[in-house]
């Protein structure tokens, strides 16, 4: 289980020696000091409550919310500093959602001890109305940056951004939602009004990064991971984005093997993650921060919720 | 032990020459990334979770565990055409001709519906009612507009466009972005003729994108809900000792692939 392990064994196989002996004493001074921090994602789990049927012809015995609350668990015992956050389309796609509209999703995400979610475009298919009336069901927030709900019944229920702080790290996390317009009926968003995410963006990215001091600015974002057109995604706006180190993305159900890293406008990277859908896969990045300086390293796995022991 | 400290420490210098201008800040110096499989003892069920589902899951297996019929073989969607789509948009399209008689000589009539409303796979073997609602969970109903055949132009082009989307009762071939070689009910496609399109509230509604749905000559509310079609066909079909099939049979193919907008 120690993908750090696992990466030094293939490292020191497909490598050189002189390749792995710095890294590997690198690592082991480092761990000493360092203050780990692991943000856990999910996106478009989409009433998933149950494990795909083994018969499934793509997902066959992938996915599960037990599962991945024993996942969470083991992990939240290993690990001191734990983020688990999701980027939206909770709801919609068992009959979960058609008999209970979205109960149990909260109430497991909430038993999961999720730190926040933002919305997804399926997050509105009862309606403005079917939202609020599921939100007593979750314990955390929502947050979403661009999207003004001032004229709906959701007015004052989310929030642009939260703060953490770890060990004196602070993380910083906002949110994007995905133009409604063309996607969902407006008789469901109502007056729901659609914000540019890319100005949004920058706005909260740079609120968190240079006013409010956060070693780690998180985005949760609802608007897809990449476009043959022009329309934004998470890596275009990786690519114009400033002061975001981590995008977690959802909405196209893209199934990375590892989270990708994109300069953005400054020339720094931005690491952009999203695990499928409908809960196969937990991502899982590490972060190691230095104290004093507060330098970090990064570690991105995906582990996906399966019945089968290999390593693919 | 002494190589792998000297070795460090080295590096040490290095990061520190690095960041030594930036004192506030944390920096990405490193990425490590792999792909972890979980195993069966590290995702058994918690237990716990099993009783909060538990209620909940009797509730709907009493109504969702019913077979409907049993499938030939599994289906997915994929593009230019699929089985999954070639399934769902025939047995909407038969469903649809069931309740509103129509001759298609005199208005011609197809079924467009969209890959993203294709919510899961079908398996091989026995579909349950649970299997259908997975696919298609929304409540969508059947709507049947009156398209002028300037917009049913477009409708064609934006298939092509899209790569290939759920449709019956058209034969078409897709050359860089446009429509080619359309046929509407076996007849070649008349530039003078209104086209019926059958297809969901959602979708007529503009969903998609399908703006050119949103001004139809007219439009027909059939008061069917597209999972209750599959459903009725399903059912129908298992009675009468038959099963559930599709095949590929070139209703949208490439003729030459679109360009990717850059």
């Amino acid at each position: 289980m120690n993908n750090r392990r696992i990466f030094l064994k293939q490292a020191l196989a497909a490598g050189t020696a002189i390749v792995a002996f710095p890294v590997d004493a690198l690592e082991s001074y480092y761990k000493k000091e360092l203050i780990k921090i692991t943000v856990l994602h999910t996106n478009d789990v989409h009433s998933h409550i149950e494990p795909f049927p083994a018969n499934d012809p793509k997902f066959g015995g992938l996915g599960g919310t037990s599962r991945r609350a024993a996942l969470i668990r083991k992990i939240r015992s290993e690990e001191k500093n734990v983020l688990l956050l999701d980027a939206g389309d909770v709801f919609q796609g068992t009959p979960y959602f058609n008999f209970f509209g979205g109960e149990l999703e909260f109430k497991i995400m909430s038993e999961m001890q999720y730190d926040a979610c933002t919305i997804g475009n399926h997050d509105f298919d009862n309606g403005i109305e079917g939202l609020v009336k599921m939100l007593p069901h979750a314990n955390f927030p929502f947050i979403c940056s661009n999207y003004d709900f001032s004229n709906t019944e959701m007015n004052n229920k989310t929030i642009q951004y939260k703060t953490f702080l770890y060990d004196g790290i602070k993380v910083g996390v906002f949110g994007l939602g995905v133009e409604l317009e063309g996607l969902v009926p407006k008789k469901l968003f109502k007056e729901t009004q659609y914000l540019d995410p890319v100005k949004q963006a920058a706005y909260q990215a740079h609120l968190l990064k240079k006013d409010l001091q956060c070693d780690l600015v998180i985005c949760l974002s609802h608007l897809g991971f990449r476009y043959q057109n022009k329309k934004i995604s998470d890596v275009e706006l990786a690519k114009r984005s400033k002061n975001i180190d981590l995008i977690i993305g959802g909405h196209t159900h893209t199934l990375l093997n590892e989270p990708l890293l994109y300069k953005n406008s400054d020339g720094k990277e931005v690491i952009v993650a999203q695990v499928g859908w409908a809960g196969i896969r937990l991502g899982k990045i590490d972060f190691y921060f230095e104290p004093k300086s507060k330098r970090k390293f990064v570690e991105g796995t995906s582990l996906v919720i399966d019945k089968n022991v290999s390593n693919a | 032990m002494k190589q792998k400290i000297y070795f460090a420490s080295i590096l040490l210098f290095f990061f520190s020459l690095i960041f030594s201008c930036q004192p506030k800040y944390s920096k990405l110096v490193k990425s490590e990334r792999a792909y972890v499989v979980i195993n069966d003892s590290t995702t058994t069920s918690d237990v716990r979770f099993d009783s909060l589902i538990a209620p909940y899951k009797r509730i709907i297996d009493a109504e969702m565990n019913e077979v409907l019929i049993i499938s030939e073989t599994p289906m997915v969607k994929d593009q230019p055409e699929g089985l999954l789509g070639n399934m769902v948009a025939d047995i909407v399209l038969k469903k649809t001709l069931e309740k509103l008689p129509i001759n298609v000589q005199e208005e011609p009539i197809f079924c467009v519906l969209n890959n993203g409303g294709l919510r899961t796979s079908l398996p091989q073997g026995e579909i349950t009612r649970r299997k259908i609602y997975e696919l298609m969970p929304f409540e969508n109903e059947i709507v049947v507009l009156t398209l002028s055949p300037e917009n049913a132009q477009e409708l064609m082009n934006y298939i092509a466009r899209s790569g290939g989307v759920p449709v019956a009762g058209i034969k078409m071939g897709i050359q860089k972005n446009e429509a080619v070689n359309i046929f509407v009910n076996n007849n070649p496609f008349d530039k003078n003729k209104n086209y019926k399109i059958v297809t969901s509230d959602y979708l007529a509604e503009g969903g998609d994108k399908m703006f050119f749905f949103k001004n139809p000559i007219n439009k027909e509310i059939v008061s069917l809900k597209i999972r209750d079609v599959l459903i009725e066909y399903m059912k129908e079909e298992h009675k009468k000792g038959n099963t559930l099939n599709a095949q590929k049979d070139g209703r949208i193919y490439i003729v030459e692939n679109n360009e990717i907008e850059k």
